[in-house]
C-alpha cells in the first residue's frame, strides 16, 4: 500500500471499500447518509495520510475497518449520542440470529423479525459490536481483535456470551 | 454532473496537498512506549535485586535457631518495603506502557503480567548474582543513615541485639571472645564457646559476620550461631 505515489491510485481503494464501510458505519451509528459520507471522507483521508503506518501483521481490510470504527466512535462521542437503535436489514437480523443459534430454519416470519430486532437492539453494545462483525461482516476472531482492539480471548468470550444472551431471549420470546 | 465520493476525496487530497506521513513520524509514540516498557522492567529488575539482597540472609540455620514464628515477625518488621513497592510500581508502569503500544491490545493481562514478572525476576536475579546491587548499595546515594535504613533494612535486622541479632566486622580476636564493630559503629564484646556453631569458613579479623545469640550485658553478647554476612558493606570508620 505504501507503494501508492499518486492520489489517483488511491481512488481504487476508496471505490472498493466505500459501500462496505458505509453499511458498517450505519449499523454502528444510525447516522444520516450525509453524516456517514462526511465520516467516510475523513476516514479515507486519514487512511491516505497514514498509509505508511499499515503493516502486514493484519489485512488491509482489517486496518481500514479499525480506522473506520475509531472515527465513528469519536463522532458518536463528539455528539454525546449513543444510538438507541441500530440499522439492520431483515436479512442481517436473520443472519445474526441463525449464526448465533446455529439455526437451520430457513423461514422466519415478520413477527419474529421484530422480536429478533428487539433482542439485538437491547444487547449491550460490547456484544452487539462483536456479533455484527462476526456474523454480518463475517470477520474472523483475529480480524475482530484488530478492529475493536481487544485480546482474542476477550473477543471469543464476548461472542459466546452474546450468543447465549440471544439464545435465552429467543427462547423467552418463543422464536425458537 | 455530480462527482462520485471517491473523486471528491481524491480532489480534496490534491487540493489540500495531503501526503502520506513518514513511518518514523507515525510510529514515534509506539517506539517511545516500547522504550518506557524496557526501562521500567530494567528498573523493576534493579528493585527486585535489592529485595533479594535484603531477604537472602535467611540462612536455614537461622530458621532452626530462631523458629519460624520469630523469623516471620523479624521479616515483617524489616522487609524491604521500599523496594517491594517500587518493583510493583515499575511492573504496573511497564504493563500500562505495553498496553499503549500499537499492538498492545493483542496481549492479555495474564500474558503481559507473566512476561513482566519473568523478565523482572530473571534480570533481577542476574543483577544479584553479578553483585551489581551490592555495588549500587555502596553508592553515595545510600550512605546517609536515614536512606540506608530504608533502603537496606537487612542491615538494620542485624543491629538488634535485644532480639538476639548482631552483625558487623570482627576487629580483634581473643581466646574466648572477639570484638565486633557493628553497623552503628558501636564495639561489642562477643563471647563464644564450644557450644557456639560457626558457619563461617574461618574466623579472622576484618571479616563481616552475622551473629545470633543473646545480649548478656552492656555491649556484651553471647554468640550461639555465627554466620557469613548477607552483606559486604563495611561499617563506617570513626
Amino acid at each position: 500500500m505504501a507503494a501508492i505515489k499518486n492520489p489517483d491510485e488511491f481512488q481504487a481503494i476508496v471505490t472498493r471499500y466505500w459501500s462496505r464501510l458505509f453499511c458498517y458505519i450505519r449499523r454502528m451509528s444510525y447516522f444520516s447518509q450525509e453524516d456517514i459520507e462526511d465520516i467516510l471522507q475523513e476516514v479515507f483521508i486519514k487512511i491516505y495520510r497514514y498509509l505508511n503506518d499499515y503493516d502486514t501483521e493484519m489485512t488491509f481490510s482489517t486496518w481500514v475497518y479499525q480506522i473506520t470504527r475509531n472515527a465513528t466512535i469519536d463522532e458518536i462521542r463528539k455528539r454525546k449520542a449513543r444510538p438507541s437503535t441500530i440499522w439492520l436489514e431483515d436479512e442481517d437480523l436473520v443472519k445474526v440470529l441463525k449464526s448465533s443459534l446455529n439455526m437451520e430454519k430457513e423461514y422466519v416470519n415478520a413477527d419474529s423479525l421484530e422480536k429478533i430486532k428487539d433482542i439485538i437492539v437491547n444487547l449491550p453494545d460490547k456484544y452487539k459490536e462483536v456479533l455484527m462483525l462476526r456474523f454480518i461482516e463475517e470477520k474472523s476472531y483475529e480480524e475482530i481483535m484488530d478492529i475493536v482492539q481487544l485480546p482474542k480471548g476477550t473477543i471469543a468470550s464476548l461472542v459466546n456470551r452474546g450468543r447465549k444472551i440471544i439464545l435465552t431471549e429467543a427462547k423467552n420470546k418463543k422464536i425458537i | 454532473m455530480e462527482k462520485n465520493p471517491a473523486q471528491k476525496i481524491i480532489e480534496k487530497i490534491k487540493q489540500e496537498k495531503i501526503v502520506p506521513e513518514s513511518k518514523i513520524f507515525l510510529n514515534w509514540k509506539n517506539y517511545l512506549f516500547w522504550f518506557i516498557w524496557m526501562t521500567t522492567l530494567f528498573l523493576g529488575a534493579i528493585f527486585f535485586s535489592f529485595i533479594i539482597l535484603n531477604l537472602l540472609d535467611i540462612h536455614p540455620s537461622v530458621i532452626r535457631q530462631l523458629g519460624l514464628g520469630r523469623i516471620f515477625f523479624i521479616l515483617a518488621r524489616t522487609a524491604p518495603y521500599l523496594w517491594i513497592v517500587l518493583a510493583i510500581l515499575a511492573g504496573v508502569s511497564g504493563f500500562l506502557a505495553i498496553k499503549k503500544t500499537k499492538r498492545g491490545y493483542r496481549y492479555s493481562i495474564l500474558f503481559i503480567t507473566s512476561i513482566g514478572v519473568l523478565i523482572i525476576s530473571m534480570l533481577g536475579a542476574f543483577l544479584h548474582l553479578a553483585k551489581i546491587n551490592r555495588h549500587m548499595g555502596e553508592g553515595k546515594m545510600f550512605n546517609r543513615p536515614m536512606s540506608r535504613g530504608i533502603a537496606f533494612p537487612v542491615e538494620k535486622r542485624w543491629q538488634d541485639p535485644q532480639e538476639g541479632l548482631l552483625g558487623g566486622k570482627i576487629i580483634k580476636i581473643d581466646e574466648e571472645f572477639f570484638n565486633l564493630r557493628g553497623f552503628d559503629n558501636e564495639v561489642w564484646e562477643v563471647r563464644y564457646s564450644n557450644e557456639t556453631e560457626f558457619k563461617i569458613r574461618k574466623m579472622e579479623e576484618n571479616i563481616m559476620v552475622a551473629i545470633i545469640g543473646e545480649k548478656i550485658g552492656e555491649h556484651i553478647f553471647k554468640a550461639s550461631l555465627v554466620l557469613p554476612p548477607p552483606f559486604d558493606r563495611k561499617p563506617d570508620r570513626r
